[in-house]
C-alpha cells in the first residue's frame, strides 16, 4: 500500500527530525530570538499574496495541500 | 521590555505556522488589539485567448474581548475565455472537433455524409472492395427480377462508410491538437467568517465559509488548534476541514456556461481534510516547520466541462444500428455506453469517484543577518489514489532595504505524474471506465519565477506589488517523460495590495481619537451622501465600506406614467418594434473608501468599487422571436474608480462647508454581452459596470450641528470630459441636490430624514458595436429624467467600548415623483449601508 508506506516514511523522518531539533532548539534564549521576530521569518509574510497564488496554483495544477493551510472549497477549475 | 515584545513577535512566526484559515492567516500568539485590514487585487492571464481571471478580496480581522478576534473574508473573482474542451489526434478532421461543441448541428452535418440513401458511394464501396470476391450475384438477385442491393448488405456498406468516417488512419506517433471552448464571463464570489480564541499556549481557531459559482457552489468550515512548548521554541499544529460541494448544470440557453448540447446535471461531492504541523525554532536565525496533510474527496469530482475522444466506445455497427433505430440525436445512448455522448466519439469526462491525496511539506527560514535578508526554502511531495505524483521546490530571498522596502525575488518549480486515466485521446475503451483528457491531469513541469516589491509606510500602511511569469511544458516534467508539447502555455499573475494595521496606527497616534470622535459626534451625514464628511486633522486616515442596493422591478414607465405593451412595442425602439422588456433589475454596489487628510484643509479619497447588476427580461406581444432575448442577464466586476480631493472652506465647530473635486477613472468594463462571450451582441446601456469616459464630479457640501441637532445640504454633479467613450456614447450628465436634518436621540444613535432632487440627461450618441436592438434599454433616449426622492436613515457611532472609531449608518431612498426621459423600467428604492473606521 502506498499511502502506508509514505506514513510509515514520514513519521520516521518526523521523529528524527524532532528529536534532533529539540536538542537544538533550546538554546536560543528570548533576547536572541531578534531577528526571528522579522516579518521576512514569518512562515507566511504576506497572507493574502500567498493566498493568491495558491488559489492559481489550486486551480492549475493537480496537488493540493501543503503551504501551513488547510484547503476551502473551491470550485474554480 | 523590548526584548521580550520581540520573543514574542517570534512566537507569532510559530503560529502563524502553525494556524491555518483559509484565507485568513493569524499573525500573533495574541489577538490583535485593534482591527486590521486587507484589500487585494490579482491579475492572471494566460497567453493568446486563453483564460483571464480578476480576483478581488478584502479581509478585517477586529478584536472581541480580550481572548477573541473575529476574522472575515470576502473574495470575488471574475474569469472568461478559452478553456482546452479536450484533445484529439491532429489527422482527425474539424467535422470531429465541431461536433463537441454544438452536438446536433455537427451530427446533422455528418449524417448526410454518414448515412444519406442517396450517397452512391455506399453502393461504390461495396462493388469496389468485394464485387470482385464475392461475384456480382451475392449482392442482388436478379433470377428474382430484382437488380436492387440486398438489404443486409445495404446495412454492411453503410457500417463500413461508418467505419471509414470514425476510424480515421491515426498514426499512433501523431501529434495532438486541442479543441477549445469559448468560457462566458463568470464569477465566483467567497465569503468566509473565522474566530480565533487565545487560551494562553493553545490558540484555537473556527472558520466557515461559501463558495458560490453559476454551476458550483460549496460550502466549507475548519477548525486548527496550536499548542506552542519547549519554551515556546516549538509549536504542534493540527487541523481538520470539511468541504461539502453542489455541482449543476442546466441544459441549453442561459445557463450561463458553455450552453448548447447537454444533459443537467445535480452532483456532489465531500472532502475531509487533515492536516498536522511540527514547528521549531533551530537558532537565532533559522525556523524549521514541518507539515502533513491528508484528504478524503469522495462524490462527483470530474470536471463536467470537460469531454474526451475515445474510439471504439460505440462501434460501428452500434451507430448504424442507433440511426436504424431513430434519429440519432434522440436516440439511445444508455444501449451501448455508460458515458454521456456529446459529439461523434466525444464523451464527458469521468473520473473515479473517490481520490485519497496525501502531502508532506517542509519549509526552512534562514537569516542572514550581514545582508538583512531572509531565505525562505520549500519543498512538497504529494501523491494520490488517482496516481498523481508531484514534487514542488520554492525559493524566495527576502531582502531588506531602506526606507521600509522590502523585495523578494522567487522561483519555484512543480513537476508531476499523470493520473492513471489520463490520455491526450483514447484509441480504445478503458476496462474501468474512466478517462480524462484535462491537461492538469497529464505529466508536465511548470517553472515560474517572479518579483514582488513592499513598502511599508509609516503609521501601520502597507503597499504591496507583485509579478509572476509560469511555464507549462510536458518536457518540463522531472525526468523528461512529459506529455508532449500540444498543451504547453504560459501565463502570468499580477498582484496588488494595501494592508492597514490599526493597531500600528492608534499607538502612533495616542489621544487625539478621542477628541476626533467627539468633533464627529451627531454630525454624519445620510449614509447615501457621497463625500459628506471630512477628517479633522492633518495625519488622519479613514477605512470605510459603502453597499448600495437598487432595485427596479414591475412597469414599464413612460415620463411619469405607466405604459401599455402596445405602446412599448411600438414606440420605445425609436422607429423599431420592441420585442423585448426588462422585467426586473437589480444592482448591488460595493464600494471600498480610503480618506487621508495630509493637511487640515485637504482630505484625499480613493473610492474603487465593485458592481453586480442582473437583468432579467421578458418576450412582449407578439414579438419578432428572432430578436427577442428573455431570461436573466448578469453583469460583474470592477466598476469606474473616484479621486477625489475635499477642501475645506469653512469650519467654526458649528457650520462647516467643504468643496469636493473629483475624477471618475473609466476602470468599469462596458462591453458586457448578453450571452457573456467576448465581441457577441452587447447589453443595454443600463447594464455596463461603467461609464467608459473619464468623468469630472464636483460637490459644494454644507453641515451644521447644534446640540442634538443636525442638518446640512449638498450639490454635485457629473460632467462627462470626454465626447464619446470607445463604444460610441457618453451617459447624460447629471445633477444634484439634496438638503437634510438628524436628530441625536442617544450620543451614539441618531435619525435623518433628506429631501433628494437629481437630474440626468439621456445618453448621447450610441453603441457602434453589434446590439440586438430589441429592447427598450437598448435605446440611448431611454436613459437620464428628473427624480424626486425621500431618504430615511438612521447613524450610528459608539463613544466608549471596544468600537470606539466605527461609525454605521443606513439610509433608504424611496421615490416620490420620478419623471422618466423615454421608457424606463421603474425603480423601487434604494438603500445605502456604509461603515467607516476613522484614526
Amino acid at each position: 500500500m502506498l499511502w502506508y508506506v509514505f506514513i510509515k516514511r514520514s513519521c520516521l523522518v518526523l521523529f528524527i527530525l524532532l528529536s534532533a531539533v529539540l536538542q537544538v532548539g533550546c538554546s536560543v534564549a528570548p533576547w536572541e530570538r531578534g531577528n526571528l521576530a522579522k516579518t521576512q521569518m514569518l512562515i507566511v509574510p504576506n497572507p493574502n499574496r500567498t493566498a493568491l497564488r495558491r488559489h492559481v496554483f489550486d486551480s492549475k495544477e493537480s496537488s493540493q495541500g501543503g503551504m501551513g493551510t488547510a484547503g476551502g472549497g473551491c470550485g474554480c477549475n | 521590555m523590548a526584548v521580550i515584545k520581540k520573543g514574542k513577535k517570534t512566537l507569532a512566526a510559530l503560529s502563524c505556522a502553525a494556524m491555518g484559515l483559509p484565507g485568513i492567516q493569524a499573525k500573533a500568539a495574541v489577538p490583535v488589539a485593534e482591527p486590521e485590514s486587507n484589500v487585494q487585487y490579482g491579475y492572471y492571464r494566460e497567453q493568446g485567448d486563453r483564460m483571464k481571471a480578476e480576483v478581488y478580496h478584502t479581509d478585517f480581522i477586529l478584536p472581541f474581548a480580550d481572548r477573541v478576534e473575529f476574522t472575515f473574508s470576502a473574495d470575488f473573482d471574475t474569469y472568461v475565455g478559452a478553456t482546452p474542451l479536450y484533445s484529439v489526434p491532429e489527422s482527425v478532421p474539424d467535422i470531429v472537433s465541431a461536433a463537441s461543441a454544438e452536438f446536433e448541428a455537427a451530427w446533422h452535418m455528418a449524417s448526410p455524409l454518414l448515412f444519406s440513401d442517396e450517397s452512391t458511394s455506399i453502393e461504390s464501396t461495396i462493388t469496389q472492395e468485394i464485387v470482385l470476391r464475392e461475384g456480382f450475384n451475392y449482392f442482388v438477385d436478379p433470377f428474382n427480377g430484382d437488380f436492387n442491393v440486398k438489404p443486409e448488405f445495404k446495412k454492411e456498406g453503410k457500417v463500413r462508410t461508418i467505419e471509414e468516417f470514425i476510424g480515421f488512419s491515426v498514426d499512433e506517433t501523431a501529434t495532438t491538437k486541442q479543441i477549445k471552448a469559448e468560457q462566458p464571463r463568470e464569477s465566483r464570489t467567497m465569503p468566509i467568517l473565522g474566530a480565533n480564541l487565545y487560551l494562553g499556549p493553545v490558540t484555537v481557531g473556527l472558520s466557515g465559509g461559501f463558495s458560490n459559482e453559476p454551476d458550483f457552489n460549496s460550502a466549507f468550515g475548519s477548525s486548527n488548534l496550536s499548542w506552542e512548548f519547549n519554551n515556546k521554541l516549538s509549536a504542534i499544529s493540527l487541523g481538520y476541514s470539511l468541504t461539502s460541494n453542489d455541482i449543476t448544470r442546466n441544459g441549453g440557453h442561459g445557463s450561463g456556461h458553455h450552453s448548447g448540447f447537454g444533459e443537467v446535471l445535480d452532483e456532489t461531492s465531500t472532502f475531509n481534510s487533515f492536516t498536522g504541523g511540527f514547528s521549531q525554532i533551530l537558532s537565532k536565525n533559522t525556523l524549521l516547520q514541518l507539515n502533513a496533510g491528508y484528504t478524503a474527496q469522495r462524490g462527483y469530482l470530474s470536471n463536467p466541462y470537460k469531454f474526451v475522444y475515445v474510439r471504439g466506445e460505440v462501434t460501428a455497427d452500434e451507430y448504424y444500428n442507433l440511426l436504424e433505430e431513430t434519429q440519432l440525436d434522440d436516440g439511445d445512448w444508455a444501449k451501448y455506453t455508460d458515458l454521456e455522448v456529446v459529439g461523434v466519439d466525444i464523451f464527458r469526462e469521468v473520473r473515479p469517484e473517490d481520490r485519497d491525496q496525501w502531502f508532506f511539506a517542509t519549509q526552512l527560514n534562514q537569516h542572514i543577518p550581514a545582508l538583512d535578508a531572509s531565505v525562505h526554502f520549500n519543498y512538497r511531495y504529494y501523491t494520490d489514489s488517482w496516481k498523481i505524483r508531484s514534487h514542488t521546490f520554492e525559493l524566495d530571498w527576502y531582502q531588506s532595504l531602506p526606507f521600509g522596502m522590502t523585495v523578494t525575488p522567487h522561483v519555484r518549480y512543480y513537476s508531476q505524474s499523470s493520473a492513471e486515466f489520463f490520455a491526450p485521446y483514447f484509441l480504445a475503451p478503458r476496462a474501468d471506465g474512466h478517462y480524462s483528457s484535462d491537461y492538469r491531469l497529464s505529466s508536465y513541469g511548470k517553472i515560474s519565477s517572479g518579483l514582488s516589491v513592499s513598502k511599508q509606510f509609516t503609521k501601520g500602511v502597507r503597499l504591496d506589488a507583485g509579478f509572476e511569469y509560469y511555464i507549462h511544458k510536458g518536457s518540463l516534467k522531472m525526468g523528461g517523460d512529459g506529455v508532449g508539447d500540444y498543451a504547453d502555455i504560459t501565463s502570468y499573475l499580477l498582484n496588488a495590495s494595501l494592508n492597514v494595521n490599526l493597531s500600528s496606527l492608534s499607538s502612533s497616534m495616542g489621544s487625539h481619537k478621542g477628541h476626533d470622535m467627539h468633533a464627529h459626534h451627531g454630525a454624519h451625514p445620510p449614509a447615501g451622501v457621497m463625500a459628506g464628511h471630512m477628517l479633522g486633522k492633518a495625519g488622519d486616515l479613514m477605512v470605510g465600506y459603502q453597499y448600495m442596493y437598487v432595485d427596479k422591478a414591475g412597469d414599464t414607465v413612460r415620463g411619469a406614467y405607466n405604459a401599455s405593451d402596445e405602446s412599448i412595442v411600438n414606440n420605445a425602439c425609436a422607429g423599431k418594434t420592441c420585442s423585448s422588456k426588462a422585467r426586473e433589475m437589480t444592482m448591488h454596489m460595493h464600494m471600498f473608501n480610503f480618506m487621508y487628510a495630509p493637511t487640515d484643509w485637504l482630505n484625499l479619497m480613493l473610492m474603487p468599487k465593485i458592481i453586480s447588476m442582473e437583468m432579467d427580461m421578458e418576450i412582449l406581444p407578439g414579438a419578432d422571436l428572432d430578436e427577442a432575448h428573455e431570461g436573466a442577464h448578469l453583469s460583474e466586476g470592477l466598476g469606474d474608480t473616484l479621486m477625489m480631493g475635499l477642501f475645506k472652506l469653512y469650519d467654526n465647530h458649528t457650520h462647516h462647508l467643504h468643496l469636493g473635486v473629483g475624477v471618475s477613472a473609466p476602470t468599469g468594463n462596458i462591453d458586457a454581452t448578453l450571452s457573456g462571450l467576448e465581441d457577441t451582441d452587447l447589453q443595454g446601456y443600463g447594464m455596463q459596470l461603467g461609464s467608459g469616459t473619464w468623468d469630472l464630479k464636483p460637490s459644494l457640501t454644507y453641515t451644521g450641528q447644534a446640540n442634538s441637532w443636525s442638518w446640512g445640504a449638498q450639490a454635485n454633479a457629473t460632467k462627462r470630459l470626454q465626447h464619446r467613450n470607445k463604444d460610441g456614447y457618453a451617459l447624460g450628465d447629471e445633477i444634484q441636490g439634496s438638503v437634510w436634518g438628524g436628530y441625536s436621540f442617544f450620543p451614539w444613535l441618531s435619525a435623518s430624514v433628506r429631501g433628494i432632487y437629481t437630474a440626468q440627461g439621456s445618453i448621447r450618441g450610441k453603441y457602434d458595436g453589434n446590439s440586438l436592438l430589441s429592447a427598450p434599454t437598448d435605446f440611448p433616449e431611454n436613459y437620464g429624467g428628473e427624480f424626486w426622492d425621500v431618504g430615511i436613515g438612521m447613524s450610528v457611532s459608539p463613544s466608549r467600548g471596544t468600537l470606539v472609531g466605527n461609525s454605521f449608518s443606513v439610509e433608504w431612498l424611496q421615490p416620490v415623483k420620478h419623471d422618466y426621459n423615454g421608457y424606463q423600467l421603474e425603480q423601487d428604492g434604494s438603500l445605502s449601508v456604509r461603515w467607516g473606521y476613522a484614526f
